[in-house]
């Protein structure tokens, strides 16, 4: 009996005496997990799909008596404990290269809600769409449930017996045959126990690979300073960027930091406000980044380093000499590039040394990474707005080189044993590597994965792997701040973690638990970085941040290796002519599913792509100008031939922005294996990828197929039609004109027909978005989906146009340049109108308004005749069509937050500003005898956003965050001349172009 | 008989210098009046009624069908969507009352202005609103999304403490329709009652006089039966008069009152109840030639009938086109951007063949009733009534969703597509429609025999005062138009 | 053929009278009689325990938060854990036959099955925390529960009856003091008290959707 299914018993709540047994680990959470009334509460969510029923008994009275209902208390209470009261736990998650600190809350017991830790300096309270989503994946169904040997299931206790055999034959050989494949690892303990593994199995061999990685910046340190270093860029301080094919606010690693420090960079609290930073962009993609640049360059992936040498070229004109290198760089200008985007550009940074950041994008080669840190060492830039931190796994190889020499030993058949700890290779390894052809070579494979996917299935052994919040474990973030991963449940499948992998490896069964549990072993670890005594542990796990530095950031002693730089400049190959029958294609990390290891999530599969707007998959981006050559249209099936034969069928997409000859391809889509909603979204990409040229290559052929593919969007009109909505203005117009945000008609304010709202009492809630720091990273519209249990409808509704998502962030093009255009964000939800258009026409009140200001909906009142929605001018209310909670896996239920009704088809739906959230502060605030304070309410998009564009609170107190941001000269309401008198305000972008490169 | 004839009142003939007519026939006696329409109830039907009968029960069937489908998966069977929340749902509501209308107009205030020639189509006419608000009323009860809690729009006590929102247009309609319904409902049945007294005298067969007998409630046709009901008919028209305008003015403030545009304006009350006029007598012509052909009543609808119904179809038809003029000038005028969008965008935006549709079926068809010699065409009447029939249909089309695909925020336009259950669902309303109509044709006196009787010759008082002494059975007429006049 | 006699004239005057009528008493008496007030009120189900709060509260007088212990820090005033029992239990009557289900869930660990009585709809989402403060008394929604040998249902819970005092609490509420005092009664005095600990409390009880319904 799997652990899933014991605890859906325990919706008749047996309590679990294994469970208690679990607790004595020290993972308390644990007994919290199968409390009955959390699991009753459960049913509330069911009400409204019950309500038709009962009315009808009630109608024709056949039943007084309503079904009886039963309650299950505990037998024994857990310490920590208040029914009906959610607790918060401090965790991390892994984004990409980069730790990012969690607070999640558990609601009797199941994991509810991921915040951002504000302790944590990775997340800095915010978070990112895929650490949202993250609770999907945890109560994913589809999850491996049970070991299988040769895809028959198997024990866990045959797993240790093969693992203990394993082990004893290994200790005997020295680890002769054995190779052990894991992702990147941030974790102290994992490299700690790999290490002790490596030193006990000398002939082992370790490896490391991912296909989207940060593998080129350390290449690129390694040759800048003969040394691996992360960069960490302090983005706050930087008045000029250039972004080098880098999209650091959204795919690259540590984009939640970067994202807070770009947007106060830019931030300006009114027009006599400090200068804003300038972003400058030069990418092949229309990427986050590159939207939400002044000025922004498309460039083919292939051009960049010639651009970065043209630029350094410029940089020495400026009198800011790299040395050595000077000689390197060639001429200032760039064939086809505006003499302004290396000169002006130039004169900027130069302008503003120590100010200024160059950050090269992990797409490019380490010459361009090296490049970059001699410009900004040569800026002065480092220590100021660039540190280097010496990592957690030094001895990280190159991820491509590294897999290509692990499948070439495999196919040679010189490999025994081959352990996969995470990741999927078959899948994302390069083509030409022939990963799966070389697995086959492998007497014994084991694969610890969280679903069976491509790899899992050919591996000898499959073992579920537990989840981040399942299991315990530590990472360090890349400015060395150590933290501890806590488990907020018991692995729902029993799953195990790679440490807990490598320790059966490394410890025979008889050894000390201290050398086999996980929690010890994480414990020991910690006791290493500053928290030796219990007081200090719990501390850790309760800030979530250790209390030291685990890495030391490295300044002093850093000295350029120009020759080395040289030489690999010299080595930089050619661009290729670029043309119609030879095009270049780029791999792009995917803004959703990144290498594809949220493809089984449908929040993530239904969020709009931030640029494309698609959902449910991936496209192939073409320059309209290049589309237009070719004859290609969005929707039109295509083959792309690399040079060497490979190739791959994919939709097109007409991308405005994307470079002319160049072509998007999103990695990560197309699964074959890995559950109902990864399969068959998108298209695979990977097998046009080698290990060659894993990141662009040119020569690429493109025939169309004749045949044409539906994609469904969210939003069909790219552009405002000149009305005033996503507002902006030029840093200039700004200072002359501050109120430029209430270019639009005025408040028409027309007399009221009947008693108007008293807004005179209590608190009066409202809300500000901030449209210049907001960068368009969706993180809110998913924190939006778990904390209001928003349904997914899937791909055909939304083409039908029936997306239920109640915040979504419109994205504009401005300006007539197709392929170059400016992009405008604005999340759009319930703007809670003081005068609600959709209140009056109601015919049941069932919306109508809170003395708060809040446009109020009971969902039960209800009857769905949708002129509320007709009668919204911002369109943000949704109805459910159908019945969309309908046969939801038992374990998925367990993500929906208890506080939050589920709503049954029929019933119209829409943001609610979070009032349960309002609710529970205000009670609080009642209890403890106070008045609310500022702060004390969060809505979940304003807490996920990890640029802090949105605010929220009482607009009547006007000392308050939210008031005093209403004010900024650059608020408007959005649509004010309909007379609806908003309670969420907007404050106008603010665009700062380089007056040299205007016109 | 001699040339005094009825149009002009019950002394002086037809005044040749301002060139009336007679109205029916002269060979028409009481006795033929009852005998050609009360026969059609009597006689076996002809298998022309059986097809009819059939094919609209199949229609029935689908509606059946479709209802059942979307009851059990919900609205989404519909191509509705987020932004047009309202499609065809709605665009059936108001193209079905506003076909009602003609009913009410022809019966209360035509009698109310004494124009006798409405005597003939009458009865059919507010059958024909019966059976419309009865359509009608189907596409509010189905469009909701949860119609097992319809009965909140009901001011009913209670144990929430609630009421429903009397600020809501649809509220409004919940109380208009249904007035309208009752009040249409007792008129035409009131108007029956002398004529099903007819039917019961004629019966023959013992069933046929009980149930004939009941539904006449004991009609004798004394004096005091002809004033009390004269009285009550007179009552009747009356309250139903400002039906016709206050109904299609409640439902025009669905649209009219919100904030969209193309919605919000205030030209829509009388714009829409032209037009439902419009509408409504379009469909009477329709079904008037039909059953005159099948039932050969040509006697009793004559040509004048129509010519006289076509005018005003041409009157209101050109009256709705004004009404889309002046919504074209006030957007442009208003300055509105929003407005001026909503408008240009409905001529030449993704549904322009939509409202060119409307356009030509509702304001240039009936341009062709200008002329005599297509005025009295029976084919061309009967294809211009039914193309007004569609075109009507696409003006609330086009109200509604074109108004709605496209308003403020462009990050939220959209496109309806019309689903399969969204056809069955207008089909088959028409198929309730149709099915209703073929029972009543069928089962009921389709013609007042008795108003018919009172314009004929023999009626006229001061020449055949002997048949209003005497009573005869089975003809039951007025005893003297002087009661009439009173 | 003459179906209707002159008897019959009054009939139709009879019939809108009686349609009418009918209409009328069918609407009120859905309104009153399949309310809760009729349909849940009263509502006694079979325990798995014979638990007597008569006698637990009534004569040997605990107090409603020794085992509601949640009461004033959660939304659930919480059905106590076997634990609470066994505290006494395991020392009071510790074989008593009665008390042979508490000992079973003590041993296996699994929870005693109680029936629920209180129970509101799902959507509406009640917070016991907050209404102690304001001066909610037990008794005030759930009866005499110290004179109950079975816990019976005393109140209707329904929507309406939870307005009446939402509109008007004033005359509904206690002094903090006597929040779980099953007896109090208020006299003249206390309704002063009462008026004043509202003004006090400044108890303001939502009357809008979201107060109570997410």
């Amino acid at each position: 009996m799997t652990n899933d299914r014991v605890f859906w018993r325990s919706l008749e709540a047996k309590a679990q005496p294994e469970q208690a047994r679990e607790r004595a680990t020290g993972s308390d959470v644990v007994k919290q997990s199968i409390d009955a009334p959390g699991l009753i509460r459960l049913r509330r969510r069911q009400f409204l799909s019950l309500s038709g029923a009962i009315s009808a008994l009630v109608g024709i009275g056949c039943s007084i008596r309503r079904p009886v209902e039963k309650i299950m208390p505990y037998t024994e209470m857990p310490a920590d404990v208040t029914v009906g009261v959610p607790s918060h736990y401090a965790s991390v998650l892994t984004r990409r290269g980069e730790a990012l600190g969690v607070v999640v809350q558990s609601s009797e017991g199941r994991p509810t809600k991921v915040e951002g830790n504000p302790e944590h300096p990775g997340s800095a309270g915010g978070t990112d769409l895929q650490a949202q989503a993250a609770l999907l994946d945890l109560y994913d169904s589809e999850r491996a449930r049970t070991p299988t040997l040769q895809g028959a299931p198997r024990t866990y206790a045959e797993v240790d017996a093969v693992l203990a055999e394993l082990a004893g034959q290994l200790a005997a050989s020295g680890g002769a045959g054995l190779r052990v494949l894991s992702e990147p690892s941030l974790s102290p303990t994992f490299v700690r126990l790999r290490a002790a593994l490596a030193a006990k199995l000398p002939n082992a061999v370790f490896h490391t690979y991912a296909p989207v990685s940060d593998s080129n910046e350390r290449a690129g340190t390694q040759l800048a300073f003969g040394r691996p270093l992360l960069v960490q860029h302090r983005l706050a301080g930087a008045q000029v960027i250039v972004a080098l094919d880098s999209d650091f606010l959204m795919t690259e690693t540590g984009s939640v930091e970067a994202a807070r420090g770009f947007a106060n960079g830019r931030h300006m609290d009114s027009a006599a406000g400090k200068q804003p930073n300038r972003l400058y962009a030069v990418e092949p993609t229309l990427s986050v980044t590159g939207s939400n640049a002044d000025h922004r360059l498309s460039l083919p992936a292939q051009s960049i380093a010639a651009y970065a040498k043209a630029l350094a070229a410029a940089l020495v004109g400026q009198g800011i000499s790299l040395g050595a290198l000077d000689s390197e760089l060639g001429r200032p200008e760039l064939a086809g590039v505006a003499s302004p985007w290396t000169l002006a550009v130039a004169r900027d940074l130069a302008e503003h040394r120590g100010a200024s950041l160059v950050i090269a994008g992990s797409r490019q080669p380490a010459a361009v990474h090296a490049l970059a840190h001699a410009m900004n060492s040569a800026l002065g830039n480092v220590g100021r707005t660039v540190v280097y931190v010496t990592p957690v796994d030094a001895e990280e190889p190159l991820h491509f080189p590294d897999i290509a020499s692990l499948a070439r030993d495999m196919a040679a058949g010189k490999v025994q044993t081959l352990l996969v700890l995470g990741g999927n290779p078959v899948l994302d390894a390069p083509a030409d590597v022939q990963f799966k052809e070389a697995l086959a070579k492998v007497p014994l494979s084991l694969c610890l994965s969280g679903w069976r996917h491509e790899t899992g299935e050919l591996c000898t052994w499959h073992v579920p792997q537990a989840h981040a919040l399942e299991s315990w474990g530590d990472q360090v973030s890349r400015i060395g701040a150590y933290s501890v991963q806590q488990p907020l449940i018991s692995p729902l499948f029993k799953g195990r973690s790679d440490t807990s992998l490598l320790a059966a490896l490394l410890a025979p069964a008889a050894s000390a638990v201290s050398e086999r549990d996980p929690y010890l072993l994480v414990k020991a670890t910690a006791a290493m970085h500053g928290a030796d005594d219990e007081r200090r542990w719990q501390r850790l796990l309760q800030r979530g941040v250790g209390p030291r530095n685990v890495s030391q950031i490295t300044l002093g002693g850093l000295s350029l290796q120009t020759a080395a730089i040289q030489s690999a400049l010299r080595a930089l190959p050619e661009a290729a002519q670029l043309g119609l029958d030879s095009l270049e294609v780029v791999f792009l990390a995917d803004n959703k599913l990144l290498d594809g290891r949220h493809a089984n999530n449908a929040w993530l599969q239904e969020l709009p792509d931030p640029i494309t707007r698609i959902t449910w998959d991936n496209a192939a981006l073409i320059a309209p100008s290049t589309a237009q050559a070719l004859g290609v249209a969005s929707g039109d099936m295509l083959r792309l031939t690399s040079s060497d034969a490979r190739s791959i069928e994919i939709v097109a997409w007409v991308q405005p922005g994307q470079a002319p000859g160049s072509i998007g391809l999103p990695l990560g889509w197309g699964r074959k294996r890995g559950g109902k909603h990864a399969l068959g979204a998108g298209f695979d990409v990977y097998p046009l990828r080698t290990s060659g040229a894993p990141h662009f290559t040119a020569g690429v052929k493109l025939a169309k197929l004749g045949t044409r593919y539906p994609l469904s969007q969210t939003q069909e009109h790219d552009v405002m039609e000149g009305r005033p909505i996503a507002l902006d203005a030029t840093l200039d117009a700004y200072r002359e004109h501050p109120n430029f945000g209430q270019r639009g008609s005025p408040d028409p304010s027309p007399p009221p027909l009947w008693k108007t709202q008293d807004y005179s009492q209590g608190p009066q809630w409202g809300m500000a978005i901030d449209l210049n720091r907001c960068v368009g990273c969706s993180a809110c519209v998913i924190a939006c989906q778990s904390e209001n249990n928003i349904p997914v409808v899937g791909k055909d509704q939304v083409a039908r146009g029936r997306a239920m998502a109640w915040l979504r962030i419109d994205r504009y093009y401005v300006g007539d340049d197709a392929d170059q255009p400016e992009v405008a964000f604005q999340p759009v939800s319930c703007q809670h109108c003081e005068q609600a258009p959709c209140e009056n026409v109601c015919p049941v009140n069932a919306t109508s308004h809170s003395p708060e200001g809040l446009n109020d909906i009971a969902y039960n009142r209800c009857i769905g005749t949708r002129y509320c929605m007709n009668n919204c001018p911002y369109k943000v209310r949704r109805f459910n069509f159908l019945n969309n909670n309908l046969d939801i896996p038992e374990t998925q239920k367990m993500v929906h937050n208890p506080d939050v009704t589920l709503r049954f088809r029929g019933v119209v739906e829409k943001c609610t500003y979070c009032v349960q959230r309002i609710q529970s502060s205000k009670i609080a605030a009642k209890r403890e005898g106070r008045e609310l304070k500022d702060g004390d309410v969060v809505t979940a998009c304003q807490q996920a956003c990890p640029a802090e564009a949105i605010t929220f609170g009482d607009i009547r107190d006007a000392t308050s965050a939210v008031s005093r941001a209403r004010e900024v000269d650059r608020n408007y309401a959005l649509l004010a001349e309909v007379g609806t008198r908003p309670r969420t305000r907007f404050l106008g972008k603010v665009r700062n172009p380089n007056p040299e490169m205007v016109g | 008989m001699s040339a005094v004839h009825p149009i002009g009142g019950p002394i002086a003939g037809p005044i040749a210098e301002i060139g009336e007519t007679r109205l029916l026939p002269a060979h028409l006696t009481p006795a033929l009046v009852s005998e050609q329409v009360t026969s059609v109830t009597e006689r076996p039907a002809r298998w022309g009624w059986w097809l009819y009968f059939g094919i609209s029960l199949l229609f029935l069937g689908v509606l059946a069908v479709s209802v059942s489908y979307l009851f059990w998966e919900g609205i989404g069977v519909w191509g509705n969507n987020s932004p047009i929340a309202w499609a065809w749902d709605i665009t059936n509501f108001v193209w079905w009352i506003g076909i009602g209308h003609a009913g009410t107009l022809i019966s209360a205030i035509l009698f109310l202005f004494r124009q006798r020639w409405r005597t003939s189509i009458n009865r059919f006419a507010e059958a024909m609103t019966i059976f419309a608000v009865i359509c009608a009323l189907l596409f509010p009860l189905i469009h909701v999304g949860r119609p097992w809690h319809i009965y909140y729009t009901l001011p009913l006590p209670n144990q929430m403490g609630m009421w429903p929102n009397f600020k809501s247009p649809l509220l409004w309609d919940v109380f208009a329709v249904g007035t309208y319904f009752t009040v249409s409902l007792l008129f035409w049945y009131v108007g029956l009652i002398p004529d099903l007294a007819t039917a019961r005298d004629r019966a023959r067969s013992l069933f046929r006089k009980r149930v004939y007998g009941f539904a006449a409630l004991g009609w004798r046709g004394s004096h005091r039966h002809w004033r009390h009901y004269e009285r009550a008919y007179l009552i009747l028209a009356g309250l139903s008069t400002p039906l016709v305008l206050s109904v299609h003015s409640v439902v025009s403030f669905d649209f009219a009152t919100s904030v969209i545009p193309g919605w919000h304006s205030t030209i829509f009350p009388p714009y829409f109840v032209a037009g439902a006029v419009f509408s409504g007598f379009a469909m009477v012509m329709t079904l008037m030639l039909i059953a005159r052909q099948v039932f050969g009543l040509k006697d009793m609808m004559t040509l004048q009938h129509l010519e006289l119904m076509n005018k005003i179809m041409l009157v209101t038809g050109s009256l709705v086109g004004f009404a889309y003029a002046t919504e074209f000038f006030v957007a442009m005028y208003s300055g509105n951007e929003y407005e001026r969008y909503a408008f240009t965008n409905r001529a030449t935006g993704p549904y322009w063949w939509a409202y060119w549709i409307m356009l030509s079926c509702n304001v240039l068809s009936p341009q062709l009733f200008w002329f005599k010699r297509w005025r009295t065409s029976l084919p061309v009447m009967f294809v211009v009534s039914i193309l007004i029939n569609i075109g009507m249909w696409f003006e609330r089309f086009v109200i509604i969703v074109t108004s709605l695909h496209r308003d403020y925020l462009p990050s939220s336009w959209g496109y309806f597509r019309p689903t399969l259950v969204d056809v069955g669902c207008f089909l088959g309303s028409l198929g309730l429609f149709f099915t209703l109509f073929a029972l009543f044709i069928r089962w009921v006196p389709q013609i007042a025999m008795f108003e018919v009787k009172a314009i004929l010759p023999g009626a006229q008082p001061n020449q055949h005062r002997h048949r209003v002494e005497r009573h005869e059975p089975g003809h039951h007429a007025p005893p003297a138009l002087a009661s009439r006049e009173a | 053929m003459q179906l209707f006699r002159r008897s019959l004239n009054h009939l139709p005057l009879a019939l809108v009278v009686g349609v009418g009528g009918l209409g009328a008493a069918l609407t009120v008496g859905i309104w009153y009689y399949f309310s809760p007030r009729n349909l849940q009120v009263g509502y006694t189900p079979k325990q798995p325990i014979p638990y007597s709060h008569k006698l637990h509260v009534g004569e040997l007088g605990l107090d409603c938060r020794y085992c509601h212990s949640n009461v004033e820090r959660s939304p659930e005033a919480m059905i106590p854990p076997t634990q609470t029992c066994m505290g006494c239990h395991a020392v009071v009557r510790p074989d008593s036959p009665r008390l042979a289900a508490l000992r079973d869930s003590w041993k296996s660990g699994n929870p005693v099955p109680w029936v629920r009585v209180h129970k509101l709809p799902e959507h509406a989402y009640f917070d016991h925390s907050v209404h102690l403060p304001a001066g909610v008394g037990c008794a005030t929604c759930h009866g005499r529960i110290d004179q109950m040998d079975e816990v019976r249902l005393e109140m209707p819970l329904a929507m309406g009856w939870c307005l009446e005092c939402h509109r008007d609490p004033g005359p509904h509420l206690r002094p903090q003091t006597e929040l779980t005092n099953m007896s109090w009664k208020r006299d003249e005095a206390s309704t002063v008290l009462a008026a004043v600990s509202v003004a006090a409390a400044g108890v303001r009880p939502p009357e809008h959707c979201t107060g109570c319904h997410r």
